[in-house]
């Protein structure tokens, strides 16, 4: 028998969802953000006065760090809480407020309520509150299976360690023969 | 237990919130998830108690010495009978599931040599060891795929249910929920000259709960921060297991080696267990218990008399805390009659003397709560090598532990020492606490207090952390070092 592979293992895991990124373009959320690549996935609101403002911070000093020391294709990814509020202009003048250049690599998401929850859920976040949605970054790499989460109040650089760790990673799914183990 | 008090705990599953006359306004326990499978599939389900138990593979030394016992593994894949119809794909060391169960005698040096033939990084922690640092497993010492690494284990402690698995930073839960444990079982002269059951009538079960897609696979739900609780519960890598038993008495000694899950065990004839020990050993005393809370990572054993069950009847192990899935362990079938010279003395051991308060050098408090969705210790997440306690060689401590409330739960290791719990909310310590222990359930609202035994040997850096994997893995850990 051989080993499952991650996309049939965990097929559909990941919501494809309607979405909308900052430069309003409708995208299928698993195909465009997820498949195939290793991403860095974050949640915040653009009204949000508490920690979504120091974890952006904290992602620009990951990206840095990331481009300086781990030059990889990783995609950064921020998903609106409160997409009723952030439009994708909202959301345009959120990244310009922090100077995230749009177009470069990162790109915030936005949607119906119902597709930005069930993003979410299916990433862990199941409270009704919003803040409780921010302190995490949800890191990996879907053609290896390899994901983790990290809190956004970790170092920059344990923080890039971990993605670029998942962009580096082999399948979790290992390819070498497997023994038949434990026979009955 | 108190009718109300289970009730929040079993709360954790949607169809508790049946029970809203509880009276309880406080916020119910959210140790792991709404339900058990909100983010995967809903595993395969059979009748329960069709599978024999299944005992762990016993390890065999590669070589051994004078001094020394060798054992060798591989972590590698394996492929298990769990359930009718394909088999499930373990990551085990030398592809078992459980791992293979170490015994061995307690002063006995024992080395384990790990070779790494997983795609990935991984560490072995020997749990409830008192090792040199390097042997310890802290997260990032990792085995690079392809390398081997030797552990060292003087195995200067006292005889105890002890286990060995995976440690690997951001990837424990991952990496322990594909299979990597096993029992390390210990013992010494005072085990050896009880007359506790022995030998066939003395059983490790290692209590476990799992997701399986619908092709028998371990679905491993990895975004789940808060915890994992499965809805399909193993015994010993068997799924809702039954032994055959004589009418006599048995030795039991209980593993949770669950991602988030806590276990509250009954017998189901209202019988009662005979706690004989906790975490790192036997206890002073006996003491009868009808309800046993098991955490994750924790290890009670405990001596259940079959001899007061009817023949041809059986007697299953319930969890309490379970919804309609995880609410049968296993089953006992009384099946025979067999001698019985076995008893239970009033006295166990002779060599555990809870040290006065007054003896602890310092009194550390640690605040164990969630923050923003973030696990954190004392409002920080784990990075590898910040010392967040410096306790001094030759000294004991007494750590204060506080769980910051929602209504989570938090089993707490800490590694290297074996400490006694003073009190719980400042309630003195029940007398099933009155045992050494490495892993403390830290319930919701609860402050809890323990005093260490005497940091011993090694200097060096130490890990303690929340054991429940999802929130050890998104790191609700800390460092301590141990200094001259």
């Amino acid at each position: 028998m051989s080993a499952p592979t991650m996309r049939e293992l965990y097929a559909g895991y990941f919501p494809n969802v309607a979405v909308q990124d900052d430069a309003a373009r409708s995208f299928k959320f698993y195909d465009e953000f997820v498949k195939d690549r290793t991403v860095i996935v974050n949640f915040i609101f653009t009204t949000c006065t508490g920690i979504c403002p120091r974890s952006t911070a904290k992602l620009i000093e990951v990206k840095k760090q990331l481009a300086a020391r781990f030059p990889k294709d990783i995609s950064f990814v921020s998903v609106s809480v409160d997409p009723v509020v952030d439009t994708p202009e909202t959301l345009r003048k959120y990244m310009a407020r922090f100077e995230i250049e749009p177009g470069k690599g990162w790109r915030f998401v936005t949607g119906t309520e119902a597709n930005c929850r069930a993003i979410r859920e299916r990433l862990g976040f199941r409270s009704d509150d919003k803040m409780d949605h921010t302190g995490l970054f949800i890191w990996g790499n879907e053609r290896t299976g390899v994901w983790g989460m990290i809190p956004s109040i970790s170092s920059a650089e344990q923080i890039a360690l971990a993605v670029s760790g998942a962009a580096d990673s082999a399948s979790i799914f290992p390819t070498v023969p497997v023994a038949e183990a434990n026979p009955e | 237990m108190r009718r109300r008090d289970l009730l929040k705990l079993a709360a954790l599953v949607p169809a508790a919130t049946a029970f809203a006359d509880s009276g309880s306004s406080a916020p119910l326990i959210p140790q792991g998830l709404p339900g058990p499978t909100t983010t995967g599939p809903t595993s395969p389900r059979y009748p329960p108690f069709r599978n024999p138990l299944r005992t762990p593979v016993i390890a065999q030394p590669s070589s051994r010495s004078d001094t020394t016992d060798t054992f060798t593994f591989t972590q590698k894949p394996g492929l298990v009978q769990l359930l009718p119809g394909p088999k499930t794909q373990i990551w085990g060391y030398d592809g078992h599931y459980p791992g293979p169960a170490i015994f061995q005698r307690s002063r006995r040096r024992t080395v384990m040599v790990h070779k790494n033939a997983l795609p990935f990084n991984t560490v072995v922690h020997f749990h409830g060891g008192h090792t040199p640092p390097p042997n310890d497993g802290y997260p990032t010492e990792y085995i690079l795929p392809g390398t081997t690494r030797e552990y060292d284990y003087p195995l200067k402690q006292r005889g105890a249910t002890l286990w060995y698995h995976d440690h690997t930073m951001d990837f424990t839960a991952r990496n322990v929920y594909m299979g990597l444990a096993g029992f390390f079982i210990t013992t010494d002269g005072q085990n050896d000259s009880l007359p506790l059951p022995k030998g066939e009538f003395d059983i490790p079960l290692m209590l476990q709960d799992r997701i399986f897609t619908e092709d028998n696979q371990f679905f491993f739900p990895g975004l789940e921060h808060d915890g994992i609780l499965g809805d399909t519960l193993l015994v010993n890598g068997t799924v809702q297991p039954f032994l055959r038993v004589a009418r006599r008495k048995y030795r039991l000694r209980f593993l949770n080696g669950s991602t988030s899950r806590t276990f509250l065990l009954a017998l189901s004839n209202g019988q009662e267990f005979v706690q004989i020990g906790t975490d790192l050993g036997l206890m002073p005393s006996p003491v009868s218990r009808r309800e046993l809370l098991i955490s994750i990572a924790e290890r009670y054993e405990v001596v259940v008399d079959f001899s007061r069950v009817p023949l041809n009847s059986s007697v299953i192990l319930k969890n309490l805390y379970g919804d309609d899935t995880t609410t049968d362990v296993m089953r006992f079938d009384v099946v025979r009659e067999a001698p019985d010279d076995s008893s239970i003395p009033a006295r166990l051991s002779s060599d555990l003397i809870i040290p006065p308060e007054s003896s602890a050098s310092v009194t550390r408090e640690f605040l164990f709560h969630r923050s923003h969705g973030m696990w954190v210790i004392n409002d920080k997440p784990f990075e590898p090598r910040r010392i967040d306690a410096r306790p001094k060689l030759g000294t004991r401590e007494i750590w204060k532990l506080v769980n910051g409330g929602g209504g989570w739960v938090h089993p707490v290791h800490i590694h290297d020492v074996g400490a006694f719990v003073l009190d719980r909310n400042g309630v003195r310590r029940p007398d099933y606490e009155n045992g050494l222990k490495d892993t403390f359930f830290l319930g919701p609202g609860e402050t809890l207090r323990f005093i260490t035994q005497t940091f011993q040997d090694f200097t060096g850096q130490y890990v303690f952390h929340c054991h429940n994997t999802a929130h050890e893995d998104t790191r609700m850990m800390g460092t301590f070092e141990v200094v001259a």
